[in-house]
C-alpha cells in the first residue's frame, strides 16, 4: 500500500515514472498511468492522484509531453505522449534515479562499525 | 457504463461540491472519475461511496482545490511564455514595423508641441495616454466581471483566466499608466529630444503590448475552443 512516507519518497521521482511509462507505451491518459503503477507493482505501490495531473500539466508546460484530446464515450480524453525532447530528457533522467538510487543502497547497506 | 444522472452527479460533485473551476482539469477528472466509478461499481459497489473514495484518493476537497491552484500556476507560466513570445514577435521584422511606425510618429508630433512645466494632481488625469490606459483597463475590469459570473468565485479558487487578468495583465496596465506619469513628471526635467524620444518610445511599447496581449488572447480563446 501506498503510505504516507513512502508517498513523498514517490514525489520526487514521479515525473521519471510518467516519463518511463509513456516511453513504453506510445500514449497513455491519468487514470490509465495511475493503474499501470499498480498493476506493475501488483498494488504496493500507488501514484497520488492529487500529484499526478499538475505533474502531467507540467511535463507538457516544459514541452517534454505532447497531449491530444479525443472524445471517447462522449467524453474528452486527454492522450499524453513523449515529445522529441521527452525521450531524451526521459533517458537523463532515468539514468540519473538509477544512479541516485545505486549511491542510496550503498549508504543503506552500509555495515555499522565496531 | 454510467447513466446520464450519474454523469450528471459528477459533474455537480467537481464543480459544486469540491469547487473547481478549471475547465480543461474538470474535463481531465470527469474521464478520471468515470473510470473509477466503472471499474469499482461492476464490483457491485453503490455509485454514492464509491464517488466518495474516488475523491478521498485525491484529497477531498481540499485535496481537489489544492490541486487546482497547482494546476492554474502552470498553466500561468504556460500563458507567460505565450505572451512572451507576441511581445518578441512584434520586435521580429517585418512585425517591428508597426511600433517602428508609431515611434516615428509621435517623436515627429512631440518635438514641436508646447511643454507642461509643472506638475500636479491634474497632471495624473491629464498624462498622455491616460484616456488609452483607463479605457484598456475599464475593459479588462469588464472581462474579469465577465468571467467571475460564468465561472464564478468559489472560495480560493476562482476562474484561472479571471485571476490571471488580475495579478498579470491589469498590473502591467497599470506599469504602462505609471511610466506614462513619470514620463510627464520629467518632462521639465528632460532636454526636448530625450523626452520626444523617450515618450515615443513609450508610445510604442503601448502599441507592442496591445497587439501581443490581442493576439494572446486569441490563441488562448482558440485553444479552450478546440478543448470545448
Amino acid at each position: 500500500m501506498n503510505t504516507p512516507n513512502n508517498s513523498s519518497l514517490l514525489k520526487g521521482s514521479l515525473s521519471v515514472m510518467i516519463l518511463r511509462l509513456l516511453e513504453d507505451r506510445e500514449r497513455m491518459y491519468g487514470y490509465e498511468i495511475t493503474q499501470k503503477v499498480k498493476e506493475l507493482t501488483a498494488g504496493e505501490m500507488a501514484i497520488t492522484e492529487g500529484a499526478l495531473y499538475p505533474a502531467l500539466h507540467k511535463l507538457e508546460a516544459e514541452g517534454l509531453l505532447t497531449a491530444e484530446i479525443q472524445l471517447v464515450d462522449g467524453r474528452a480524453r486527454k492522450y499524453y505522449s513523449l515529445t522529441k525532447t521527452g525521450h531524451t530528457e526521459a533517458a537523463g533522467r532515468m539514468a540519473e534515479l538509477a544512479a541516485f538510487l545505486e549511491n542510496l543502497n550503498l549508504v543503506l547497506k552500509l555495515k555499522p562499525s565496531l | 457504463m454510467l447513466t446520464t444522472n450519474q454523469l450528471t452527479a459528477i459533474n455537480y460533485h467537481l464543480r459544486e461540491e469540491n469547487r473547481l473551476t478549471n475547465e480543461d482539469l474538470i474535463a481531465e477528472l470527469t474521464d478520471h472519475y468515470t473510470d473509477a466509478l466503472n471499474e469499482r461499481m461492476v464490483h457491485g459497489l453503490p455509485f454514492e461511496s464509491t464517488l466518495t473514495d474516488v475523491q478521498q484518493a485525491f484529497g477531498g476537497v481540499s485535496g481537489l482545490q489544492k490541486m487546482e491552484r497547482g494546476y492554474n500556476r502552470i498553466t500561468f507560466q504556460k500563458y507567460d511564455s505565450l505572451w512572451m513570445k507576441y511581445i518578441q514577435k512584434q520586435g521580429q521584422w517585418p512585425h517591428c514595423l508597426v511600433p517602428l511606425f508609431v515611434f516615428g510618429v509621435v517623436y515627429w508630433t512631440t518635438t514641436g508641441m508646447s511643454r507642461q512645466a509643472s506638475f500636479s494632481a491634474g497632471t495624473l488625469v491629464y498624462t498622455p495616454w491616460f484616456s488609452f490606459i483607463s479605457g484598456s483597463i475599464a475593459g479588462l475590469l469588464i472581462k474579469f466581471t465577465q468571467l467571475i459570473i460564468q465561472g464564478g468565485i468559489r472560495g480560493k479558487n476562482f476562474p484561472h483566466k479571471a485571476r490571471y487578468l488580475v495579478v498579470r495583465i491589469i498590473p502591467f496596465a497599470l506599469l504602462l499608466y505609471g511610466i506614462s506619469v513619470g514620463l510627464t513628471y520629467l518632462n521639465g526635467y528632460l532636454p526636448p529630444f530625450v523626452y520626444g524620444a523617450t515618450m515615443s518610445a513609450y508610445a510604442a511599447l503601448i502599441i507592442m503590448y496591445t497587439i501581443s496581449y490581442s493576439q494572446f488572447y486569441q490563441a488562448v480563446g482558440k485553444k479552450d475552443a478546440r478543448i470545448g
